[in-house]
């Protein structure tokens, strides 16, 4: 990425800092939707987008922020519940880790996919113990602290992904991707680099489900932890392209625009498009909105 | 002075055993060759000596180390880097890419501040500079293997394992190959193991020659001596009627 690039996202970010002086609470909830899913993607990316392991259980951590924040509902300060989330979440990934990324290609897609629903369905079972049906959180910070919270995340994801994207870890990720056994025999500490993004990308989603549950003021299991969430986030990085920053935050933009032009009018509509454009985008264009856009403007 | 030793070493694939109780030496600043039939066993010898697969007998020792229980990358730390006999380029990164994770990577001695200009370099040495920036998938063959080359030199290896890195070239980049291995040699201060299929290069390329047979070493020597063997010629061409 050039300096060019580098300076429109900091633009970018920039014009979003300064939304909530301007706008209306209606787009505020759009930026707020699409920072969250702009960090969500990006965290993505650092994992499946650098190694190859697609993981297709993302809401896992999401739910998990969500609950940490929810449990620690008037225990802890809020800032300090949401970092924990994070936290947690990452301790979670670092956990699962090390037996979950001995398997690859469709076996990881499955597994990941099959943690998260036992993850959730769990949750649902404590909750049930306990006799929560859902926990309202009255008293949650307005929109506009949101929005600025989630827009670090979302500011933060996009750093750690350009930055490990340039340095020597991102470089071994890569060599994962290509060909493990050959990375590993090139000196790639395969195992322990892969934890190491498989945690990393744990971090943000977990400080964003705790804002996102703090935004909803309600906590339900089956909401947060929705198989869903993780299959938005995979639908943002295919239709934005490739391993960049700037495709995964074209693709989060792309898919919530839509969803919001669509979704009060067509609903069903939003649904049928997103099928026909994944189809399309995997079809024809794999390397996404990003490809397109730099095969159009040539040096 | 010794670099590595092989010592009884065996692997058995359930009941077949692909070595058995196959012991060798190498010396620093040799170049020594790997020859057998397919099947001998060369291929199973050297993924044993790079970590890719673990000895189900005897032990490896490199500069004096037990290697043979580390994993790949630990024995790339070390210095030992290889080839692949079928080529594993990283087909969608750049020739340059591939080359700099090596050097980024690789022997834990001599790791340049710079991998870009190091990878550079490197490339030049094999003869791929100038297609440093294409992906390294759309390289010919015979440009995959100098890749693979490249790749392997840029780890800083102390020892060198080539597998089969002439296979299916024409006599004219055979030529070249040979030629080139011997600069990277000296330039380098290597020590290389190889296999080839190509006989006469083996023969020019190698001061010393190891023969294995259905996992056994049967033989071993200089070159014309090695050819002259009567049990390599058995197991080449058959018993004489």
């Amino acid at each position: 990425m050039r300096t060019s690039h580098l300076a429109v996202g900091i633009g970018f970010f920039l014009l979003l800092a300064a939304a909530p002086l301007a706008a209306g609470s209606y787009f505020l909830g759009i930026g707020f939707q699409l920072l969250m899913w702009i960090a969500l993607t990006q965290s993505w990316v650092l994992l499946s987008g650098l190694t190859g392991y697609v993981s297709l259980g993302h809401a896992v951590f999401y739910g998990i922020g969500g609950y940490v924040t929810v449990l620690t509902w008037q225990a802890l300060p809020l800032p300090a519940a949401v970092v924990l989330g994070g936290v947690v979440a990452a301790l979670f990934a670092l956990s699962i880790g090390y037996p979950v990324l001995r398997v690859r290609g469709p076996y990881f897609v499955i597994l990941t996919f099959g943690l998260a629903e036992l993850v959730k369905y769990t949750v649902i079972n404590i909750e049930a113990a306990l006799g929560k049906f859902g926990r309202l959180m009255l008293g949650a910070p307005g929109l506009p602290a949101l929005y600025w919270s989630m827009l670090g995340l979302a500011a933060a994801a996009s750093l750690m992904v350009l930055l490990v994207g340039r340095s020597r870890f991102g470089a071994g990720l890569r060599a994962i991707r290509e060909d493990e056994p050959a990375a590993e025999t090139a000196g790639v500490p395969a195992a322990r680099y892969k934890l190491t993004a498989f945690a990393l990308s744990a971090l943000v989603p977990g400080m964003v489900g705790g804002l996102a549950a703090l935004r909803s003021g309600y906590f339900e299991p089956q909401q947060i932890f929705s198989p869903t969430i993780s299959f938005t986030v995979v639908a943002m990085a295919m239709i934005g392209g490739s391993d960049t920053v700037r495709g995964a935050a074209m693709g989060a933009a792309f898919l919530v625009l839509l969803s919001e032009l669509l979704w009060a009018n067509l609903p069903e509509l939003y649904m049928i498009l997103l099928g026909l454009m994944l189809i399309g985008f995997v079809l024809f264009a794999p390397a996404g909105l990003d490809g397109l856009l730099r095969r159009s403007m040539p040096r | 002075m010794r670099l590595l030793t092989v010592e009884r070493v065996g692997k058995r694939f359930g009941g077949v055993a692909a070595l058995n109780e196959v012991s060798l030496e190498i010396e620093t600043g040799e170049m020594v060759g790997l020859m057998g039939a397919n099947g001998a066993g060369k291929t199973t010898l050297f993924n044993l000596i790079a970590c890719s697969e673990r000895p189900s007998a005897g032990a490896i020792h490199f500069e004096g180390r037990r290697v043979d229980l580390l994993r790949p990358d630990q024995v790339a730390r070390r210095g030992i880097a290889r080839t692949f006999q079928i080529v594993r380029p990283f087909r969608n990164l750049t020739v340059g890419e591939n080359v700099r994770i090596g050097a980024l990577f690789g022997s834990d001695t001599g790791r340049p501040d710079d991998g870009d200009a190091f990878a550079r370099e490197v490339l030049a040495e094999v003869g791929l500079e100038q297609q440093a920036g294409i992906f390294a998938g759309s390289l010919t063959l015979s440009g995959q293997k100098r890749l693979e080359i490249a790749r392997a030199l840029a780890q800083r290896p102390r020892l060198l394992l080539l597998d089969e890195v002439m296979a299916g070239l024409t006599p004219k980049e055979v030529a070249d190959a040979i030629a080139m291995i011997r600069r990277i040699k000296t330039k380098h201060r290597l020590t290389i193991l190889l296999v080839e299929h190509v006989l006469s290069a083996m023969m020019t390329l190698c001061e010393r020659i190891i023969v294995l047979h259905h996992g056994r070493k049967i033989a071993e020597g200089p070159p014309e001596t090695v050819a002259r063997d009567p049990r390599v010629l058995e197991a080449y061409l058959g018993r004489p009627s």
